[in-house]
């Protein structure tokens, strides 16, 4: 049985258009063009995940947001117009797991829906019960003993080198590493101008654990200063 | 260099010459006595001869050698005293007119008013004759031969040398005198020279000798024949007789120091003569190069202005007193207490002091010729004086004084202005009363002076009276300052106030009672400028209220049409032509989804609503870590870049994503519209505590001059139709004014230049 996703917006194109994409992905989709429509649907029909819009008649999304959250546990992802570091804290504070703007990069929003689907069906009894040795952030989870990162609770696959820059970072979540301290610790020499050989590997990672590479959650640059992994409260 | 030294020299020359030889002709009676080379033409030889002569007249007559007055008594003393030999005729040739003067005077006023007085006399006049006679007879240089009723009395003659007038003159021999009772004939060389002129003695005559028509004489004097030869080249001759009267009387050769005189005038006049052209040929050198001069006059400027004014002063006023030390005790001894005359003249008779005042001028110009030392020193002081006023004009009063006056100037300048204020008056206030203890003093040290006591009293107590008023006044005037200073000190606060923004503040509108108009309209300029601001603040925050909501509203539908645009691409089985409506549609719209964020961020940059998390950070390290992240394209590039980034940290407060954003912006940029195979330089320099990253490429395109490129849509290529807004400077551009930095585009030809500077930690 495939996983059921809402889809609400009050624009009945956009909402067809996500339709066509997750149900490309092989998802059912069930559809609702405000607030209220999309409370009722909640109440009949068992759905897996939402995807809402904002701004609504009738009952605007972040409302709605607050009122599933009442009975319900499901990820939702609240899709809008508003770009704004504000819009997102605020849809995130609302119980909202995400927060895509518009115009979304149709790719990244099918792998949003797919990482938050995965982690809510398969892995939510994994995080219940944290294992030793395991470091938890986010989407992504670190087993230190075998040296293996997880991304929506599959394995990433990463070089050595890789491994070596994810052991330092995810060991460290939130410390800024400068790029000579990574070289120094991960290849273990002195280096002249490590900016580019570091920041080579930081983008290829980000290829493998990034929703979208372009704009990263995880790992960034703090520029001036050097790179971090982001400690990412929500997901937990 | 040589044009100074000419000048020098010339003037010195000039100046030094002309004083002496002034001075040579007054002392000498005129020029003509100066530049003359034989003493024989001269007047002293003149006087001389004719003293000699009525001597000889009077030793002939027996008659008194001197008269009995006053004058008489005088030369007597000193006849007693020194002798008469020695003393009289030296006198003859040091003091030549004065002396011989009087005497004679004296002479032809024994003359014309009965002679005969002094025959009754009981002086033995024959006696003083014959002593005089032995005296002056051993001096060869004057041969004279004496007869009365054609005997002869006295003579040092040799017999035979020489017997009438018509023989011709012994040798060594040049003048003689000769007297026949009547009229006198001077022969010099042989020749004879015309004494009487006209016939009548006037005061320019050169001979005072018997014989002019306005000369009486009695017939006493016709029986008298006199013979004078002079030497041509005087000798050196001394003897000694024994007076009854007065013990040893020495005679010594006036002739002989006349000559010598003479001579030496003559060759030093000549002297100060060639020095007198030299001089003036020196002027004319100096005339002719004196352009050049003016830089050794800049270069003695410089050197005085090195000295304070203060010591250049002290050096002016210690040479002037050391040269006026000396002046005044050698005045006094050739001139006599000239001041106490003067103060005697005001003291006493009036009109007297200008005859005094005159004469001390004219004597001090004489005495000032005598010392050519002195008038150089006065000279070049005042032309060294004259070069520093001139060379160091608006500086002269460099000095320590001035100095200090201008510490205390900045000093006070840090002061509040209140006390600045009263500060500046405190002099008048305190010059005041030292004017008033000056004035207390003075009548003090003054007293019993000119005045009568009352008078005196009358004044101190009208001074006394006028300070008092002065000092109340001023004193009045100081604690008004002292208000209005501290009203306007209150005031300018309000000023301060309103610059730095603050617009709100309540103030006492009632202190201000002098400034109460000003502080009025400041306080409704205060709140015209609140409300402005208010308001432009209120329709920034619309603005970006409008470009939020219109970007919203545009991005709904540009969702749908990037979704189905996506949708469109993955369809396998279009047409050729269809795909590439599809590839222009896609571009298009994420052109315009880039535009639409990029304009939201502008209007928020720019109304300062941009929220900002500015940290410290190196600024070199985030040029490498954007170079590093953009590595990619620019490896895809056909530019290369070449980089001047320090090692070393530069620390500069800023938002690294913002500023990221820019420096991805401009590198873009520059990749974009760079000349294929150029060089892309990007620096980053620190420079008096600012660091500046500049970003320097060639523009493919000709760079249009006066164009900004920070407008927005603005774009480099018109007729590109790649993905950007055209709003990558502009964005560029606010996002740095809102990190606090400086953003500057320059065009040099084809050069693109941008710099952003930041104030480095």
């Amino acid at each position: 049985m495939s996983e059921c996703v809402l889809v609400v917006d009050d624009d009945r194109e956009i909402v067809k258009a996500i339709a066509i994409l997750l149900e490309k992905e092989g998802y059912s989709v069930l559809r609702a063009y405000d607030g209220m429509q999309a409370l009722r649907v909640l109440a009949e029909e068992s759905v897996q995940l939402v995807l809402i819009d904002v701004m609504m008649p009738k009952l605007d999304g972040l409302s709605a947001v607050m009122k599933i959250r009442e009975r319900q546990n499901i990820p939702i992802i609240v899709l809008s117009a508003k770009s704004e570091e504000t819009d997102k804290v605020l849809g995130l504070s609302m119980g909202a797991d995400d927060y895509v703007s518009k115009p979304y990069n149709p790719q990244e929003l099918a792998a949003r829906v797919r990482s938050h689907l995965r982690r809510y069906t398969r892995l939510g009894d994994i995080h219940a019960n944290p294992q030793s040795g395991e470091i938890r952030n986010g989407r992504l989870c670190y087993q230190a003993q075998e040296r293996t990162l997880y991304a929506d609770g599959e394995p990433v696959r990463l070089t050595a080198t890789e491994t070596k820059i994810i052991d330092l970072l995810m060991r460290n979540p939130g410390r800024i590493f400068p790029a000579e301290e990574i070289y120094r610790r991960v290849w273990e020499e002195e280096s002249f101008a490590p900016e580019n050989t570091v920041m080579v590997h930081i983008r290829r990672i980000r290829e493998k654990i990034e929703l979208n590479p372009k704009e990263p959650e995880y790992l960034k640059v703090v520029w001036g200063i050097g790179y971090k992994i982001e400690k990412v409260e929500k997901y937990g | 260099m040589v044009s100074f030294c000419a000048f020098f020299l010339s003037v010195s020359f000039m100046l030094g010459s002309a004083a002496a030889l002034c001075d040579r002709c007054y002392r000498n009676g005129g020029t003509a006595e100066v530049f003359e080379e034989d003493f024989q033409n001269t007047a002293s030889f003149r006087n001389y001869i004719s003293n000699r002569f009525f001597r000889f007249l009077a030793m002939a007559e027996e008659l008194p050698l001197y008269s009995y007055d006053y004058y008489q008594n005088y030369y007597d003393y000193y006849y007693d005293y020194y002798g008469i030999g020695s003393i009289m005729e030296q006198e003859a040739v040091a003091i030549p007119g004065e002396l011989l003067e009087t005497e004679d005077k004296e002479w032809q006023y024994g003359a014309k008013y009965g002679g005969d007085e002094y025959r009754k006399s009981d002086r033995d006049y024959k006696k003083e004759a014959e002593e005089y006679h032995k005296l002056i007879a051993k001096d060869k240089n004057l041969l004279y031969r004496i007869s009365y009723e054609g005997k002869t009395l006295y003579t040092n003659l040799e017999d035979g040398t020489w017997n009438a007038a018509k023989d011709a003159l012994p040798d060594g021999y040049n003048f003689l005198l000769y007297f026949d009772g009547e009229k006198a004939s001077v022969f010099k060389d042989g020749a004879e020279l015309d004494i009487y002129g006209d016939g009548y003695y006037t005061e320019d005559s050169d001979w005072f000798l018997p014989g002019y028509f306005n000369f009486t004489q009695d017939d006493e004097i016709k029986k008298v024949e006199i013979a004078i030869l002079a030497a041509e080249r005087p000798s050196l001759y001394s003897h000694v007789v024994k007076s009854n009267r007065n013990g040893y009387i020495q005679s010594e050769s006036p002739l002989y120091y006349m000559a010598n005189a003479q001579s030496k005038n003559y060759s030093a006049a000549r002297t100060e003569v060639t020095l007198l052209i030299a001089g003036a040929a020196l002027f004319v050198l100096y005339l002719i190069l004196r352009k050049s001069k003016k830089t050794v006059d800049v270069w003695i400027g410089k050197r005085l202005n090195k000295v304070w004014v203060e010591g250049r002063l002290l050096l002016l006023f210690l040479i002037l007193s050391g040269v006026f030390t000396n002046y005044f005790s050698g005045f006094q001894e050739y001139y006599g207490d000239v001041f106490a005359e003067l103060v005697y003249a005001y003291d006493g008779f009036e009109g007297a002091a200008w005859y005094v005042g005159e004469e001390f001028v004219s004597e001090l110009m004489h005495w000032l010729t005598m010392r050519p030392s002195v008038l150089l020193i006065l000279f070049w002081l005042l032309y060294l004086l004259v070069v520093d006023i001139w060379q160091n004009r608006g500086d002269f009063w460099n000095g320590l004084v001035r100095r200090m006056a201008n510490g205390f100037e900045t000093k006070s300048m840090k002061l509040p202005l209140a006390k600045r204020m009263v500060c500046r008056f405190a002099p008048v206030f305190w010059s005041g009363l030292l004017l008033g203890a000056a004035e207390f003093a003075i009548a003090f040290l003054l007293r019993n002076r000119w005045l009568a006591a009352y008078w005196q009293v009358l004044l101190v107590i009208c001074g006394g009276a006028l300070l008092a008023v002065f000092l109340w006044l001023s004193w009045r005037y100081l604690l008004k300052v002292r208000e209005q200073a501290a009203e306007l000190e209150r005031l300018t606060g309000f000023i301060a106030a309103v610059h730095d923004g603050d617009y709100s503040g309540a103030e006492e509108t009632a202190a201000y009672s002098e400034f109460k108009e000003a502080a009025d309209n400041l306080k409704e300029i205060r709140s015209g400028m609140e409300q402005a601001v208010e308001e432009r603040m209120k329709s920034e925050r619309m603005k970006v209220e409008l470009v939020a909501n219109v970007s919203h509203d545009i991005k709904t539908p540009l969702t749908s049409i990037i979704s189905y645009v996506e949708f469109l691409k993955q369809e396998d089985n279009l047409p050729q032509h269809v795909k590439d409506y599809i590839c222009i549609l896609d571009e298009k719209s994420e052109r315009l989804k880039n535009m639409v964020q990029d304009v939201f961020a502008i209007s928020k940059a720019a109304s300062g609503q941009l929220a900002m998390e500015v940290k410290e950070l190196d600024f070199g390290k985030l040029l490498r870590q954007t170079l590093a992240d953009m590595s990619e394209r620019i490896e895809e590039s056909p530019v290369t870049i070449k980089t001047v980034i320090p090692e070393e940290p530069v620390f500069i407060r800023a938002d690294g994503q913002r500023m990221y954003r820019v420096f991805q912006n401009l590198i873009l940029n520059a990749l974009k519209y760079s000349l294929e195979g150029s060089r892309i330089y990007i620096t980053l320099k620190t420079d008096e505590g600012t660091a500046s990253a500049g970003i320097q490429n060639t523009s493919r395109k000709e760079l249009k001059e006066g164009f900004d490129f920070t407008e927005r849509f603005v774009r480099g290529d018109e007729s590109r139709t790649d993905g950007g807004s055209g709003l990558g400077l502009s964005i560029a551009k606010s996002f740095t004014e809102a990190c606090g930095g400086t953003f500057e585009i320059e065009l040099i030809a084809d050069l693109f230049v941008v710099k952003v500077s930041f104030p480095c930690l």
